[in-house]
């Protein structure tokens, strides 16, 4: 038979076809000889069965399946389009629900949870020493990284990587660029792939191999605009030439800090290619174990090694060790917040599951009546499902789209604020899984709540009333959803604004010092003539000072190794002298300072003086800070103290005498500032150091002449790392700020969602009442009395849920305390603003619809059926 | 009465029709003005059928169809005839008063 002719007899009811279809087409073949059949004849076939198709349907009162799904589908669409109001809160709260589950999910995972994407990634652990009985795993130095490359036989590879920053000295100007350097066998164990070119191989690390280095592909198309005739040139670094092999893919992700994704060049470490300094330690390894060794047999095999080189000649190694190398990539902090955010994200899906269930469960019992009706004209329990159903789908399709737009924006949103620090954050991407999850999760969510109280409802079918009758049990079950509801999102608020608050708080405490116009830049005279032994450096130091001074505009010069909330770039052993119960040796963060360092910052003197700009005696100075005088000299004076270089039992070491005391300045904002010592450059020439201008004009004009001023005194120094230092404030705020905003964002959110959750249960509260408002009104009871006892009563359910959102607050604050920094995670003014907030929330959300029904006119509202 | 079924019952009023003779003799009788599509004639003959108006009868023994299915042949049973005459009293009832109106020439 004709396919055609075939399908056109699916039109029909069944029984029909099996009747009549064998004649219908002997009567169309009979046609077909007679006619001819062209496709016109055909299109007039069609068209025939098609309108005689619905007539025979109509008339035989079934319908096929298709037929009756599109009518299910076109009933639940009407149905939807009836009550736009409750079809834009639901599908708003479950696109809501679904965008922010799974655009955190998706960085959660990425970045959480998702093994490292490396062959053998779970047996990959970093490798390193314990200095001076610390126990926080720090580098290794060259030859004990060939140690482990040569002889750790538990490990199927090691790696090292270093970071290094080389002066390139082929252009007209020097510039510094950043490389990433090396062991063999690098590339291979985090899987690099060359976009041109080659990846460094063995023989490029051999000794007396030419340097080689491989660009990074940002490098290659700023500096070469991503010419492929590069591969093969030459670039001089260090004064040194060495051959561009190849381009690394951009795609590549070996993990900080065993790649830095923003250097410019990767080239060898060098480890068989100069002498390695046993005692300089610089290298970050890794090793991938093989399958089935133990932590013991690890330990004790670097131990085996470790300590044939360091332990028996010196005591500054004191161990050796490892750990799980996704540890070293996330870091603490990052899982903790990150982990935290999640926890927010699932309450905030419960809350908008709470809340599509509790519009649901309204618009259930409100379309009882319609379900019983419909029944009782002979609708099957099976079709009301089945509009149900498509109600659902229909809602979930809305919510998917809403929320699939705010997964991905949420994802570029994560993507482009996160702060620094969030490993492989670049790598990220939308990732579609974890949308299907959560709209799975929401679907579900759907029909739980939505379609199994309707079916309930509908039980009651062909009874004997049609009148609704609203079981308390329903109201008690909404009473409690909106309890829940606010609990939750009251929750979510307190937190968002308990982190709001501490950014506040932050932002508003003095660090200590004053950044307002003040800029530096970071010089590093390794290598440099200028740098080559103290007494070089501290003539570099007065003569850069002195030219910078001439800059017009600029009223301070200042020298330090290290600026304010940039954590502590340098610790040094230091011994204060007579302090009660210290360890000798005692690690302690030392900032060499020169020139108006404390006038430009601000920093007051609580004691004593600042370091005189020229003097000539070589008496080692040293002004600490009040957290030092706090922590080792309580009920000492300060200005007698004294504080030993390096331990005890080490002699002529020196030892610095106390000439000030200043206020602290905080390293990280918002937490205390910790003991610390500023030595005079003069006496701690370091080779890195940072210069600081004060000027109160514009910042361009002024760097422009420093950069003039360096490289009057050394042609070759390039100016790194020029900030103002209200930007480093900036960044130094730059992650409590993201996390704070998530928080807040998540508040708003839930906050919404209570709002739109309250509206829709007051008003179908409300509704279902008219006609005892309409006596209430028609007997003259006064619209406000009214309006405020429907108030009234959901305040009760409100004041309850926000007192239990206290309660979960006050116990989730356990495991967030450490992320507040200056509020306590109990402060009162935070539960109480929040408190106020919410329940003025609801009262509005409650208010809207209690006014609008009783500003009905009553013989309406009498006349009318209880809606 | 439509004009399909009217002309359906009126084809069957002379002799008892299989599917596609139906078919035929309504466009023979009607100048080819009604053609019933094949959807078109079977709905017809379900709905006549489902209102007893025809019904199946034994194929006469001289139908040699197309060696296909055997055909089923309708006839009109006396409820349809009933209908027929009903229907064509109507007309006729209809075309003397348009006369009267002076609306159609005397026949």
């Amino acid at each position: 038979m004709h396919l055609l002719l075939h399908l056109l007899l699916k039109l029909y009811p069944r029984a029909y076809r099996e009747r009549y279809g064998d004649e219908i087409a002997a009567v169309v073949r009979e046609q077909q000889e007679c006619d001819g059949g062209g496709p016109l004849f055909w299109c007039g076939v069609a068209w025939d069965h098609v309108a005689a198709a619905r007539r025979v349907r109509r008339r035989m009162r079934t319908r096929g399946w298709g037929e009756t799904m599109i009518e299910d589908i076109r009933g639940a669409v009407r149905s939807l389009m009836r009550s736009r109001r409750f079809a834009f809160f639901a599908a708003l709260t479950l696109g809501l629900g679904i965008g922010a589950t799974a655009s955190v999910l998706t960085v959660a995972d990425r970045v959480l949870l998702r093994p490292l994407p490396w062959d053998g990634a779970e047996r990959m652990v970093e490798l390193g020493t314990y200095i001076m009985g610390g126990e926080d795993l720090a580098v290794l130095s060259g030859p004990l990284l060939l140690d482990f490359i040569e002889r750790l036989d538990v490990a199927e590879a090691v790696v090292g990587a270093s970071r290094g920053r080389p002066v390139r000295t082929d252009l007209a100007e020097p510039f510094q660029l950043t490389a990433t350097q090396v062991s063999p066998g690098y590339f291979p164990f985090f899987e690099g792939e060359a976009v041109a070119g080659r990846l460094l191989d063995d023989a490029d690390h051999r000794a007396g191999a030419p340097p080689v280095v491989v660009l990074s592909h940002g490098y290659w198309t700023e500096a070469f605009g991503a010419d492929p005739a590069a591969i093969g040139r030459s670039l001089e670094l260090d004064g040194t030439a060495h051959t561009i092999v190849g381009v690394l893919d951009p795609a590549f992700t070996a993990p900080r800090p065993t790649f830095w994704a923003e250097d410019d060049l990767v080239r060898p470490l060098g480890l068989y290619q100069r002498e390695l300094s046993e005692g300089s330690f610089s290298i970050q390894a890794v090793a991938r174990l093989r399958p089935d060794v133990g932590p013991e047999q690890l330990q004790a095999e670097l131990e085996g090694i470790g300590r044939e080189r360091y332990v028996d000649r010196g005591g500054f190694v004191t161990g050796f060790g490892s750990a799980p190398f996704r540890d070293t990539v996330l870091g603490p902090s990052v899982g903790t917040n990150l982990g935290r955010v999640l926890g927010a994200v699932a309450l905030l899906l419960l809350v908008g599951c709470v809340n599509v269930a509790s519009l649901l469960l309204t618009r259930a019992s409100q379309r009882r009546d319609e379900f019983r009706t419909r029944a009782s004209l002979g609708a099957t329990r099976g079709r009301l499902l089945s509009q149900l159903l498509w109600e659902s789908a229909a809602l979930a399709i809305l919510g998917s789209g809403v929320g699939a737009a705010m997964a991905w924006g949420g994802v570029e949103f994560f993507r482009s604020h996160a702060p620094a620090g969030v490993p492989r954050i670049a790598e990220i991407t939308f990732d579609p899984r974890m949308l299907i999850a959560t709209v799975v999760l929401s679907v579900s969510t759907v029909l739980v709540f939505g379609a199994a109280p309707a079916w309930a409802a509908s039980r009651g079918a062909g009874g004997p009333t049609t009148r609704s009758t609203h079981g308390r049990g329903q109201t008690r079950a909404r009473s409690a959803l909106v309890g829940l509801e606010t609990a939750l999102a009251a929750a979510l608020v307190i937190w968002s604004g308990l982190l709001a608050r501490d950014l506040v708080e932050m932002s508003n405490e003095d660090p200590g010092f004053r950044g307002d116009g003040l800029v530096a830049g970071q010089l590093d005279l390794r290598g440099r003539t200028g740098g080559a032994s103290a007494e070089s450096r501290r003539d570099f130091v007065r003569r850069l000072s002195e030219s910078a001074g001439a800059i017009p505009g600029v009223q301070r010069v200042a020298i330090a190794t290290e600026l304010p909330y940039s954590g502590n770039a340098l610790v040094s052993s230091m011994t204060p002298l007579d302090a009660p119960e210290v360890a000798e040796g005692t690690f302690i963060p030392v900032v060499a300072v020169d020139g108006d360092y404390f006038e430009a910052f601000g920093l007051d003197f609580v004691q004593g003086r600042p370091f005189d700009t020229e003097r000539d005696d070589d008496r080692m100075l040293a002004v600490v800070n009040e957290a030092f005088v706090r922590q080792y000299w309580p009920d000492l004076d300060p200005l007698a103290g004294a504080i030993k270089s390096g331990g005890e039992d080490v002699d002529d070491e020196g030892v610095y005498e106390v000439v000030g005391v200043v206020a602290d300045v905080r390293t990280v904002p918002g937490r205390p500032a910790p003991p610390k010592m500023y030595a005079d450059y003069a006496n701690e020439a370091f080779v890195r150091f940072h210069i600081v201008l004060q000027t109160d004009g514009p910042v361009a004009p002024v760097v422009q002449s420093l950069r003039s001023a360096v490289s009057e005194l050394d042609a070759g120094l390039p100016l790194n790392d020029v900030t103002t230092l209200d930007a480093v404030e900036t960044r130094a705020l730059a992650e409590p700020t993201f996390y704070a905003s998530i928080f807040a964002s998540f508040g708003l959110v839930a906050l919404l969602l209570a709002l739109v959750g309250i509206y829709g249960t007051t008003a179908y509260a409300t509704a279902s009442r008219g006609r005892e408002i309409g006596i209430r009104v028609a007997l003259g009871e006064h619209r406000a009395r009214i309006v405020s006892a429907i108030v009234r009563r959901t305040l009760v359910v409100v004041g309850v849920g926000a007192l239990a959102g206290g309660s979960i607050a006050m116990l989730g604050s356990v495991y967030a305390a450490d992320a507040l920094r200056l509020v306590d995670p109990r402060d009162p003014l935070t539960y109480g603003a929040v408190s106020l907030l919410v329940v003025a929330t609801a009262t509005v959300a409650a208010w809207i619809p209690a006014r609008r029904l009783s500003a009905v006119d009553p013989n309406t509202a009498l006349r009318g059926d209880d809606r | 009465m439509t004009r399909r079924t009217f002309q359906v019952l009126l084809a069957l009023a002379e002799s008892p029709l299989h599917g596609y003779g139906i078919r035929q003799r309504v466009a023979e009788t009607s100048d080819g003005e009604v053609r019933l599509g094949s959807g078109t004639l079977y709905e017809v003959i379900h709905r006549l059928t489902d209102d007893g108006w025809i019904e199946e009868v034994p194929a006469p023994v001289d139908d040699t169809g197309s060696g296909g299915p055997r055909r089923r042949f309708y006839a009109l049973t006396n409820e349809g005839r009933g209908a027929l005459r009903i229907e064509l009293a109507r007309m006729e009832r209809d075309v003397l008063h348009a006369r009267t109106l002076d609306l159609l020439p005397e026949g």
